[in-house]
């Protein structure tokens, strides 16, 4: 008998402590309260915060934060364009050895481009202009009838290196043209005094290795050119006429860097 | 400075002697090889202290050779091409053409077109030898002997009689050169006439194009000589000289062929009478005139006129020159006077010029033992600042078999007329090229009539004669005989040549055209080593062997690669990229190695064969990456070799038989090359009438 209670309170030391009322488990979770995943309810950290990031979300900018999850208005995007213009026809419309002393008769419109464009323009909003060896810029003074209408500030100057040297543009340098002469002189490339070199011998033009210019376009921006041949790959015309050139434009007003 | 040293040497020329009874000079001669281009007068080719070298009348024959280019181009050192100009060429120790004499038995040669002489136009029917000096020798030629002297040296009879030499050579291009040569010797009187016929088909390279690489030619000449010795104190002579060359001119408008002709006429007239005062003592006056024309035309499809050229210069020389023995000293003592004139188009008015020169040169042994040169020259130009020229050579010998030669000296060219008179504009692009002359009275005329837009060098600056190109010259070298077999020499040259005359920019017409001027720019300098060598293993056979080795480089570009920036286009992407200071090549159109070995073999008193092998290293004629300068990158002409194989067939003493193939790889380079014709085959016939 007295076993018999001995184990009955056993087994009602055993109910009462295993029947027990548990007290209530902790809340894991991100107890920062700056954090966008901030849990009031959690008591146990456990490293999920996640916090905002500042930055540029604009996946076009050359800045763009994948990360970022606000917008700081701190997106920059690429003002400066490389390209390269392949057999630019700027051919003179007719070029007519005269008897000597007569000089050559050169006649014909210029071939205009625009660095904003990327491409060859009709209008008043070009850089630069082409025709047979000669360039011109929309600036300064005509110094010929037979160029086109100049409406802008454009300027230039010729310097050597090569396009990786010339990063910026040394604005005391800038010519612009006149009415008696163009900023880069056109000598035929006889004299070397400007972008080319005449061959006596194979009667050829071809640029002047090492020589950049550094352009001011019509509304202040400015670009770089380096002259990379002077006929088309058929050689349609002894006189050449076809430009080929690399060029890098910086479309930020007032930025001298390229 | 340079003057006082110089008496000094004379003056120790002088006393050097003066303990020394040597005659061993006159002993040397004997069966020696015996120059007189170095002294204007007879001096052992072992003894000479300056660089020199003999084309005997071996080698003329043996290579069967009938006009002087044949034979001058396989001489160490020298080649004969055409330049950027077309114009074709000898080039000498680095220096080109325009600054080579061309004598004919010490008569100067003229006729240069761009500076270059065509050696074709001389037959060596009646030469005996060719002398070449390398190095300035203006201290006793003048003007166009900064670089060197040819000199061709003609025949002389030694016995009486009669003496007759035909020759008839025919081979590929259907060329034919046929040549005689009289000579009569009955005790004072020599006489010698000799005639040369060539013509050939030419030959075409390009096929695609309109014109042929060479037009058909003809050309002929006749020379006279006459000697009459007087009495045994007094020699006269006279010779003259005829050549006439007709060849078909072509040229190509809007791919349309214009046809013509050009023709040139050339003679020569000179007459000497020398006095043997006495053994130790003559004098001799010499007159000498020639004139060389040219004449050519080209004409349109319909038959009117569209293009002639006419180019006429003549020159007049007197000279006295006395020659000295004194002891063991050698002297020469000369002075006289040249006018030259040119009359050409493009020249506003006939160009003249007078010059009067006097020089001196002294050689002789002192000591007994050192080979002395010094000489000197005084040219006095009528409208021109006077020129000094000097060179002093010494011989040392070290032992039998070892001597060591150095000379120093200094030449120079004056101008030449086109440099000075040219009024040209040209009718494709219309630029304009003045003369120095006439370039300031035609642009101020230009700047008073507002034809001048921008002026780049002030009118000043061009008022003032253009300078002489002036050179320093340098060689030391050794000359050495192993043994009876084989002997060899080495010398290191240095040309340094300032004031050398280049077309530059004065200012522009009011179309932008330029105008162009000469001035004096540029300095060059050429450096390198000739090594010549001889093997005769047995009676038989005969090895030669040269070699050159030549850096010739434009002493502002070098600087400019040293100090500053200098680029070049990528030939891939035409991108510029900066050239490296070692980069530079040098000098258009020099091959840094050049080599020749020749071979001749004797089978038996019959028959003999010869074999001509040239070298040439890679060169470049233009700039091809953008830079008007030469560097490692440019487009580059490969080096070539020419190989020519002959076999003389001695049918008796008087009679042979050649056959023969030239340049027997048929090597050609259509392109750039246009002087080489690729394989041709010759036959020649030559007969000896004695009596």
């Amino acid at each position: 008998m007295k076993t018999k209670l001995v184990l009955s309170m056993l087994t009602l030391a055993v109910v009462f402590t295993a029947c027990k009322k548990e007290s209530p488990e902790p809340i894991t979770g991100c107890t920062d309260p700056t954090a966008i995943n901030f849990n009031p309810l959690a008591s146990i950290d456990d490293s999920s915060c996640v916090y905002d990031i500042y930055g540029c979300t604009d996946s076009t900018a050359i800045n763009f934060n994948p990360l970022a999850s606000i917008d700081d208005s701190s997106c920059i995007y690429e003002t400066i364009v490389a390209g390269t213009i392949t057999e630019l026809d700027a051919q003179a419309a007719t070029f007519a050895p005269n008897p000597p002393p007569e000089p050559p008769t050169i006649t014909g419109d210029y071939t205009k481009f625009s660095f904003a464009e990327g491409t060859v323009v009709e209008g008043d909003d070009w850089d630069v202009a082409f025709r047979s060896t000669s360039i011109i810029f929309n600036g300064g003074m005509a110094s010929d009838t037979s160029q086109p209408n100049r409406t802008g500030n454009a300027a230039v100057y010729l310097i050597d290196g090569t396009m990786e040297d010339i990063s910026l543009v040394d604005e005391s340098l800038l010519l612009q043209d006149e009415a008696t002469s163009t900023a880069i002189i056109d000598d035929m490339g006889i004299q070397q005094m400007g972008w080319c070199i005449y061959d006596f011998a194979t009667n050829m033009i071809s640029p002047i290795a090492g020589k950049i210019l550094v352009v001011r376009t019509h509304d202040n921006k400015y670009a770089k050119i380096e002259i990379l041949n002077f006929y088309d790959a058929t050689c349609t015309n002894v006189y050449g006429g076809f430009y080929t050139f690399n060029y890098v434009y910086q479309s930020e007003e007032s930025n001298l860097t390229f | 400075m340079k003057n006082t040293l110089f008496f000094l040497s004379i003056l120790f020329v002088f006393t050097a002697f003066g303990q020394t009874k040597s005659d061993s000079i006159s002993i040397k001669k004997k069966h020696k090889e015996v120059s007189i281009s170095a002294t204007k007068s007879s001096k052992s080719l072992d003894a000479l202290p300056i660089p020199g070298s003999i084309i005997s009348e071996k080698e003329i024959t043996e290579t069967a050779a009938t006009k002087l280019d044949e034979v001058i181009e396989k001489q160490t050192g020298i080649i004969s091409v055409p330049t950027k100009t077309g114009t074709k060429g000898v080039q000498m120790q680095g220096l080109d053409a325009s600054y080579i004499a061309i004598l004919l038995d010490g008569c100067p040669m003229i006729g240069r077109s761009f500076g270059a002489f065509d050696l074709n136009r001389i037959s060596l029917a009646d030469i005996e030898k060719i002398e070449i000096i390398r190095g300035a020798s203006s201290s006793l030629y003048g003007s166009n002997a900064l670089g060197g002297v040819i000199n061709l040296i003609s025949k002389n009879q030694v016995e009486d009689g009669k003496n007759m030499f035909l020759s008839m050579k025919y081979g590929t291009n259907n060329s034919l050169n046929s040549s005689a040569l009289y000579q009569y010797k009955k005790g004072g009187l020599q006489l010698s006439n000799s005639m040369d016929y060539y013509k050939t088909d030419g030959y075409d390279l390009i096929d695609s194009d309109l014109l042929n690489t060479i037009n058909p030619l003809s050309n002929y000449s006749f020379r006279i000589k006459i000697k009459y010795d007087l009495s045994e104190k007094i020699i006269l002579k006279a010779n003259g000289r005829y050549f006439n060359q007709e060849q078909e001119n072509t040229g190509e408008k809007s791919n349309l062929l214009l046809e013509g002709e050009s023709q040139i006429k050339e003679w020569n007239l000179g007459s000497s009478i020398k006095y043997l005062m006495h053994s130790n003592f003559s004098t001799e006056a010499e007159i000498y005139t020639t004139n060389y024309r040219t004449d050519e035309f080209l004409l349109n499809q319909n038959g009117s006129l569209f293009d002639k050229n006419y180019f006429d210069h003549t020159l007049l020389q007197s000279e006295l020159r006395n020659n000295f023995n004194f002891k063991a000293i050698n002297g020469i003592i000369g002075f006289g006077m040249t006018k030259e004139k040119l009359d050409r188009k493009y020249f506003s008015s006939i160009a003249q010029q007078d010059l009067k020169f006097l020089y001196g040169q002294l050689d002789c042994l002192a000591f007994g033992v050192v080979d002395i040169i010094a000489g000197s020259r005084y040219d006095n130009y009528s409208n021109y600042a006077t020129e000094i020229s000097n060179k002093l050579a010494l011989g040392f010998p070290i032992s039998k078999q070892l001597k060591i030669n150095s000379s120093v000296g200094t030449g120079f060219k004056i101008p030449d007329f086109r440099q000075r008179y040219f009024d040209f504009t040209n009718s494709t692009i219309g630029y304009t090229v003045l003369g120095r002359e006439v370039a300031f009275d035609r642009l101020t005329a230009m700047e008073n009539d507002g034809m001048l837009q921008g002026i780049f060098i002030p009118f000043s600056e061009i008022n003032s004669p253009l300078k002489s190109e002036t050179s320093l010259n340098i060689n030391v070298g050794i000359k050495f005989k192993v043994n009876e077999k084989t002997s060899f020499n080495i010398n290191f040259f240095k040309n340094e040549v300032v004031n050398l005359i280049e077309a530059q920019l004065v200012a522009n017409k009011t179309n932008t055209l330029p105008v162009f001027s000469y001035f004096n720019l540029n300095q060059v300098e050429t450096k390198g080593m000739e090594f010549n060598t001889r093997f005769r293993p047995n009676s038989k056979l005969e090895i030669k062997a040269g070699y050159q080795l030549l850096f010739a480089f434009d002493s502002d570009i070098k600087t400019r690669f040293e100090t500053g920036d200098v680029y070049a286009k990528d030939a891939e992407t035409l991108v510029s990229f900066k050239l490296k200071k070692d980069d530079y090549f040098g000098l258009f159109n020099r091959s840094r190695h050049m080599g020749n070995l020749k071979l001749f073999y004797q089978f038996n008193d019959k028959l003999d064969l010869n074999t001509i092998i040239t070298y040439r290293s890679k060169y470049a004629l233009y700039d091809s990456n953008g830079n008007n300068l030469l560097d490692t990158y440019d487009e580059f002409i490969d080096g070539y070799a020419l190989c020519d194989v002959g076999i003389t067939h001695h049918t008796n003493a008087s009679k042979s038989i050649q056959l023969g193939v030239k340049n027997i790889f048929d090597f050609t380079n259509p392109e750039y090359i246009s002087n080489i014709s690729g394989r041709l085959y010759y036959i020649n016939l030559k007969i000896n009438f004695k009596n």
